[in-house]
């Protein structure tokens, strides 16, 4: 069988997002040998935690939270494709959205907006599984992996064909990751930096070589910018037609996209997965006003509301009270954070950045402002994640120890700090209007300042910035991405917070091209540790994603790595 | 006798008396004048009384009482931190009849002025001013004024910038129009013949018989300018936040519309109830001094 489930498996067993039993059920399951899994065991060491779980194997990621009595959205199932087999053919859904997309190139756009529906339209060679740890086959049937750990050959499945009904060939995927590695206008093309080359020796096989090992690459290659686009289609078109127009083998196709205002999906009737997808038609609309978007689901003119905080906290409870409508709860990698500038000022003082984050009552935050929905963070690396350190102390609420750690700084008196938000954004005023009276207590005088996106967004990029709110998301299962962006300078200047630590870039850049995941993990919490323990940034939380749907809409699923599953989505009644 | 009656009639001393007496008789009857003054009365000397009316703090956070429904602990209820409404309505009030009056007497000055400058030298001085006044108009107020605040950065002080920028051109119009045909007339030729300089004839003689119009329309103008300092809130242009402003509340209350009225409609009614009391005085100083 193939080598790399039974490693992704160990990573997580390694990380103690899986107990032993858990592991041996599923390398069961995948039809590893009873002494394969015993040696994989072996590998792994005795350290992990075993906690006591049902022999039925839960899922290893926070369980959903459905807040209402319905068919449970699937868990982590197993790593392999599972059709469903519940739930009715046929029938649309309309689906209500806060933003529309503007650019549904997989290559060259670049936000949620887009991601979250056009994962729904193409596939990619490998696909995260839906408890966000782990890798499964995609349009990739398998993959062998040389023992250098340079050259990737991937089977494609048979059979598969593009929503026009052309058969996907391996050229479609050469020609796609190509172009996701060489597009200019792209700010994903670093995912694909160690790939060397591409070739298609058939119709069914492609090879990959890298210039070095590399351990995220098979996490690379599921990201959305690789996305295999039909070749034949592009070049029909024009490759920036691509914008708005879509030809993928994935279970949905743009059939029709009035620009800021509609978006309907329809099914695509050779897609592969036997059974699937089962709406025929799904319509995203758009409703830029919060309190419409509520009056709407609730009288019925739309089926639900999905998005990225599209559905106010504020009204969770209000609308779980609603008979007809259920309120889901989705696990996330969406940590929240402020970042600090540490260039200068008092904040290039350690222990000033350590009181503030000692002084920050998460806790408080997340039930004032996100109406308890959401979990205090402890790291850079979002709760849940893989080698997310789950037993790191981070900093808890302790005002006493801000304040000593305040007068042992370089400005025992206190300091005014500006506090740059976005203005009209309501969460964002919320949580800094919490941070000033929090902060407040250790002499730190916040001022808060609302700045138009414009300047917010320029003032952040040029490092003209005290202290603000950030946060992001895991595009890939691979902890790479967020430890570049967090440790690594040339990329965004940690962050921009003008934070280095020599010895946390050595350990990123080891952990790179470290394959035994026990070693990864081991790199990992300790650059997390010092990342800690350095405090460019203060910890506050991960929010998930809430989506509300009418109760006839059953097994949407919202992914943790963002994007929408529609394809088991089904209506009753 | 008829005659002897007569003549002290019209003895000056006797004609100034009664029409001062019909002015102060004439505004105790105007019904608007009095309602909307002690209406504004009534919301000066509560924000002015803010801290002996209210118990509580307007910044202090409380969690564990947050968004309250109005109780009588709590008039008007809490926000999202708990806070009281009431009390940051009452000193809400502070800073939005501050602005509504600080915004209305820069433009008031600066628009007066130029426009008494134009009428009254007429020609160059004429068209210069009145072709920016043109530009100036062929924008829309509002837009205008979000703009230059969007430029210059959010707070109050732009915010009177912008208005002092913007605003000033209704008032130079009013005057204006008022001295073109004021000045036509003989006493101030004679005060020309007397020999008085330019700037005595506009201040002493000109100003007191055009500015009424200019006052009534200010009056309703800080309504406006109230409604405009919480829409620049609103849109995060306007006072820094935790500072208690009317239409700052307004936002902070709009995710809770559904599920927590008060915190916006409170703020929401007490700008209302101001903007009412300024337009009924506007409206009855117009008919006190029958200004068109």
């Amino acid at each position: 069988m193939y080598e790399h489930w039974l490693r992704t498996l160990q990573q997580h067993l390694a990380a103690g997002h899986l107990t032993r039993r858990q592991f041996v059920q599923r390398a069961t399951a995948l039809g590893f040998s009873a002494a394969a899994i015993s040696t994989a065991l072996a590998g792994c060491g005795g350290a992990q935690p075993t906690n006591p779980t049902p022999a039925t194997g839960g899922p290893a990621t926070p369980p959903i939270r459905i807040e209402q009595n319905v068919t449970p959205t699937p868990g982590a199932p197993a790593p392999s494709p599972t059709p469903a087999a519940t739930g009715q053919t046929g029938g649309s859904v309309n689906l209500a959205r806060g933003t529309d997309s503007d650019n549904l190139d997989p290559v060259t756009q670049d936000g949620n907006v887009n991601i979250w529906v056009f994962m729904n339209v193409y596939d990619q060679l490998v696909t995260v599984a839906d408890n966000g740890l782990d890798l499964m086959p995609g349009l990739a049937e398998k993959w062998d992996v040389s023992d250098d750990g340079r050259t990737y050959t991937f089977h494609l499945r048979t059979g598969v064909k593009f929503y026009d009904g052309t058969p996907l060939k391996a050229s479609d995927v050469k020609w796609s990751i190509e172009r996701a590695k060489t597009t200019a206008e792209s700010i994903w093309t670093f995912t694909l930096d160690q790939v060397k080359e591409i070739s298609a020796p058939d119709d069914q096989t492609v090879v990959i070589t890298l210039t070095e090992p590399w351990a995220p690459f098979l996490s690379d290659i599921s990201m959305f910018n690789s996305s295999i686009i039909s070749q034949a289609f592009a070049e029909k078109v024009g490759v920036e037609k691509l914008v708005e127009q879509t030809m993928g083998s994935g279970p949905f196709h743009v059939q029709e996209w009035k620009k800021g205002e509609s978006m309907v999906l329809v099914r695509n009737p050779n897609y592969w997965e036997q059974g699937l997808p089962k709406l025929d038609q799904i319509t995203l609309t758009v409703i830029p006003d919060s309190n419409s978007r509520i009056l709407q689901v609730k009288g019925g003119a739309v089926d639900g509301i999905i998005g990225q905080n599209d559905v106010p906290f504020s009204q969770v409870n209000d609308l779980k009270s609603d008979p007809n409508l259920q309120v889901l709860i989705f696990p996330s990698t969406w940590n929240n954070f402020i970042v600090l500038n540490t260039r200068e000022g008092p904040l290039s003082d350690v222990k000033v950045r350590q009181a503030l984050n000692y002084a920050t009552d998460k806790q408080t935050l997340i039930t004032a402002v996100l109406f308890g929905i959401g979990e205090p963070s402890n790291s850079f690396m979002p709760n849940g994640a893989l080698y997310w350190n789950k037993d790191q102390s981070g900093y808890p609420y302790d005002l006493e120890k801000a304040k000593q750690l305040m007068t042992e700084s370089s400005v025992p008196n206190g300091f005014k700090l500006e506090f740059q938000i976005l203005a009209g954004n309501q969460q964002q005023l919320q949580i800094a209007t919490a941070i000033k009276d929090m902060w407040g207590k250790i002499g730190v005088d916040v001022d808060i300042v609302q700045l138009e996106q414009g300047v917010f967004t320029d003032n952040y990029r040029r490092n003209q910035f005290q202290a603000r709110l950030a946060g992001w998301t895991n595009d890939i299962i691979d902890p790479d991405e967020l430890v570049s962006y967090a440790i690594l300078p040339e990329q965004t200047e940690n962050y921009h917070t003008g934070w280095v630590n020599q010895e946390a870039v050595d350990l990123a850049r080891r952990a790179r091209t470290t394959l035994d995941p026990e070693q990864r993990r081991q790199l990992y919490y300790r650059i997390q540790e010092i990342h800690m323990n350095d405090a460019p940034f203060v910890y506050l939380f991960t929010i998930p994603y809430v989506d509300v749907l009418h109760k006839r809409v059953r097994d949407f699923f919202h992914h943790p790595m963002g994007q929408w599953v529609f394809k088991r989505m089904y209506v009753t009644g | 006798m008829a005659t002897a009656q007569t003549r002290t009639i019209l003895t000056p001393a006797l004609t100034r008396q009664p029409a001062r007496i019909r002015w102060w008789e004439q505004a105790l009857h105007n019904r608007n004048l009095l309602l909307g003054t002690s209406v504004l009365a009534l919301i000066l000397v509560f924000a002015l009384f803010a801290p002996w009316l209210s118990p509580y703090d307007p910044y202090a956070i409380d969690y564990a009482r947050a968004l309250q429904p109005p109780s009588f602990r709590h008039l008007f209820g809490t926000d999202l931190y708990g806070r009281d409404i009431f009390t940051r309505v009452l000193y809400g009030g502070r800073i939005d009849l501050q602005v509504g009056l600080i915004s209305v007497i820069a433009p008031f000055v600066v628009g007066t002025l130029l426009g008494a400058l134009a009428a009254y030298f007429g020609d160059r001085w004429d068209s210069l001013i009145m072709r920016i006044v043109d530009i100036v108009q062929a924008f829309p107020f509002i837009i205008l004024v979000i703009a230059i605040v969007a430029i210059l950065g959010p707070g109050l002080r732009n915010m009177y910038l912008a208005v002092a920028l913007v605003a000033w051109v209704v008032y130079a119009r009013l005057v204006r129009g008022e001295i073109l045909i004021e000045k036509q007339k003989e006493y101030i030729l004679a005060a020309k013949a007397l020999g008085n300089s330019d700037a005595r004839i506009i201040l002493r003689h000109l100003m007191p018989n055009v500015i009424l119009p200019s006052i009534v329309f200010a009056t309703s103008d800080i309504a406006l300018y109230i409604l405009l300092a919480a829409a620049l809130s609103f849109l995060g242009l306007g006072v820094k936040p935790p500072v208690p402003e009317w239409g700052a509340m307004i936002t902070e209350g709009q995710p809770f519309m559904t599920t927590a009225w008060w915190i916006s409609t409170l703020p929401g009614l007490a700008i209302v109830l101001t903007g009412i009391a300024l337009s009924l005085i506007g409206d009855g100083l117009a008919d006190l001094f029958r200004v068109r």
